[in-house]
């Protein structure tokens, strides 16, 4: 298979086309990666060519097609090889194929080089969660966190980091903040995200928000295991202040 | 009361007087314990901070892999125990419920001694158990601390080698630092560090028996000796408890923490939480005051007892007559 950036040059596109479209593609990444990792627009200080590539390889990773991605991203790299968004979307496809040596070590060279961008981060940290390495993976989230508080993904993997490391309460308020904003924004909330913080609620024994969670569950997802749980838990759980009053004798 | 049908160690391991026997023997467990994890001559306390070193580390992680296969060995050993415990038990049941006879009588004196010598060999692999975790734990922390004193240190190594130019180095050093950070997890292992707060646990504690004060001196001597290992076992919970404690008002200040990037609007759900790990917490400081004062005032009646005790035996003494003995 022919390699993305040899193709588009054997297509012999004129620099003014080469250029827009790697404006274009700049703009595509940085939708891609807003929505994921919100990393600035990419491709600055590089080639059009170069940023074609790069955004063809961040639509590879977007479509988990972590080999071609690693392949273009490493060829870059041997040109560009401190560019901020080529080593965070190397270490990506290296993380995602499970290569997590390669993935830590760009990763660390990306935090050193660039301490302020969120995105290596919040990659450091869903690394450490893959490693079993909970505790690490707080205190690199919550850095991410620091950086872009208002980042949902940073967020829900911080909770994820939390609970893995026996902190709920932590863990509930990240989650708490999350659906929160979901709800503000008029946007439907995720299930995954409703029955996780339904679990903990419960766990932490706040019974109005288990039990409000459980049931916005149910409405979202009426069936499958979420929602058999979810209806366990509401059939067996009986609110204290749903109990008869005591009879009262004349 | 346990059921009849019950197995026998239930009924054994309900608060029963401890006695001097068992105190040694716990001791000697301890000793032995100690002895062969080498704990005694050369592994220093947990608090020590120990120097990072790919020689300590290597040292400890072999101690991590003998302790968790002598875990699994001692798992093994119980599971047939209580396998052979329910056996005799069921036995010793059915023996109780024939009519009485010279030969069924032998039977179940039988049944009943090698029950007891199952329930005593369970016993004494549960204190082995509890032994083996304690340090498997301290050492699982200990190599963890170790591990990632020795990354951090390779990791700012790495950094030094990126910023003058050397990458290449530096990309070496992150790797092995990431070793390292895996090696601190204890590899193939049993982890017992995973849910810290899972093994917080209590002791059941036996009520105190109060004195009659028409006890003997030996027998005001053993229930000082009952009062003092149920004092033991309340110091253990203020210790779970403290431990809890603390891991909370830690967590209280993550909340705190992740609040204060929230600015001016903490969410609402994030206030609810507090409110809760604020009470869990005066929850918990209250039940850390009772059980202090409820272990002074045993220790504080171990001693009167032990005191009159001393004081009868005195008296006994000088009067010249035969100190009573408890009836056998």
């Amino acid at each position: 298979m022919i390699p993305f950036h040899q193709r588009t040059r054997r297509a012999g596109i004129r620099p003014l086309v080469r250029k827009a479209i790697g404006i274009a593609c700049a703009i595509a990444i940085g939708l891609v990666t807003g929505a994921t990792l919100t990393t600035p627009v990419v491709a600055a200080g590089l080639p059009a060519d170069d940023a074609a590539h790069l955004a063809a390889a961040y639509q590879d990773l977007q479509a988990e097609r972590y080999q071609a991605a690693l392949q273009t991203l490493s060829d870059l790299q041997t040109r560009h090889p401190h560019h901020p968004d080529t080593l965070i979307g190397l270490a990506q496809a290296h993380l995602e194929l499970g290569q997590l040596t390669e993935a830590f070590s760009l990763l660390q060279l990306q935090r050193t080089l660039y301490p302020s961008q969120a995105a290596g981060h919040y990659l450091l940290g869903l690394l450490f969660l893959r490693s079993g390495l909970p505790e690490s993976a707080v205190s690199t989230l919550s850095q991410a966190v620091a950086i872009q508080p208002g980042n949902e993904l940073f967020r829900m993997q911080l909770a994820r980091a939390l609970a893995a490391t026996g902190q709920p309460y932590a863990a509930a308020s990240q989650y708490g903040w999350l659906l929160e904003r979901t709800e503000a924004a008029g946007r439907r909330p995720d299930p995954e995200l409703v029955y996780e913080m339904a679990d903990l609620a419960a766990r932490l024994e706040i019974r109005s928000d288990a039990e409000r969670l459980y049931r916005l569950l149910i409405a979202l997802e009426p069936s499958g295991a979420r929602a058999r749980i979810a209806r366990d838990w509401l059939n067996n759980a009986s609110p204290p202040d749903s109990a008869p009053p005591p009879p009262t004798t004349p | 009361m346990s059921a009849p049908g019950a197995p026998f160690s239930r009924r054994w391991r309900n608060p029963s007087p401890p006695n001097l026997a068992r105190t040694a023997t716990l001791l000697a467990l301890l000793l032995a314990a100690a002895g062969t994890f080498g704990l005694l001559v050369r592994s220093a306390p947990a608090q020590e901070p120990e120097p990072p070193g790919s020689a300590v580390i290597a040292a400890l992680e072999r101690e991590v892999a003998i302790l968790s296969e002598r875990m699994t060995q001692t798992e093994i050993r119980e599971s047939r125990l209580a396998s052979d415990e329910v056996t005799l038990s069921s036995r010793v049941e059915m023996l109780k419920q024939a009519p009485r006879s010279v030969v069924r009588d032998a039977e179940l004196q039988s049944a009943l001694r090698s029950l007891r010598g199952v329930l005593a060999e369970i016993r004494n692999l549960d204190n082995l158990e509890n032994i083996l975790v304690t340090t498997l734990r301290t050492r699982q922390v200990a190599l963890r601390q170790a591990a990632t004193a020795e990354a951090e240190r390779l990791i700012r190594t790495g950094q030094r080698e990126v910023r003058g130019g050397n990458d290449t180095d530096g990309m070496q050093h992150f790797a092995a630092a990431f070793s390292y950070l895996q090696r601190g997890q204890g590899g193939r292992a049993r982890n017992l560090m995973g849910h810290e707060r899972d093994i917080i646990q209590r002791t059941t504690v036996p009520e105190a028996i109060p004195a009659t004060g028409r006890e003997s001196p030996d027998e005001l001597r053993a229930l000082a000796v009952i009062l003092r290992d149920s004092a033991e076992k309340l110091k253990l919970n203020a210790n779970a408890t403290m431990e809890e404690l603390s891991q909370l008002e830690a967590e209280r200040n993550t909340v705190q923490a992740l609040q204060a990037l929230d600015g001016a609007r903490p969410s609402a759900t994030g206030l609810r939480v507090q409110n809760r790990l604020d009470r869990r917490i005066g929850e918990l400081t209250q039940e850390l005051a009772g059980i202090r004062g409820e272990l002074s005032g045993r220790l504080a009646q171990a001693n009167a007892m032990e005191w009159q005790a001393t004081q009868y035996e005195t008296i006994l003494l000088r009067e010249g007559a035969t100190l009573p003995r408890k009836p056998r």
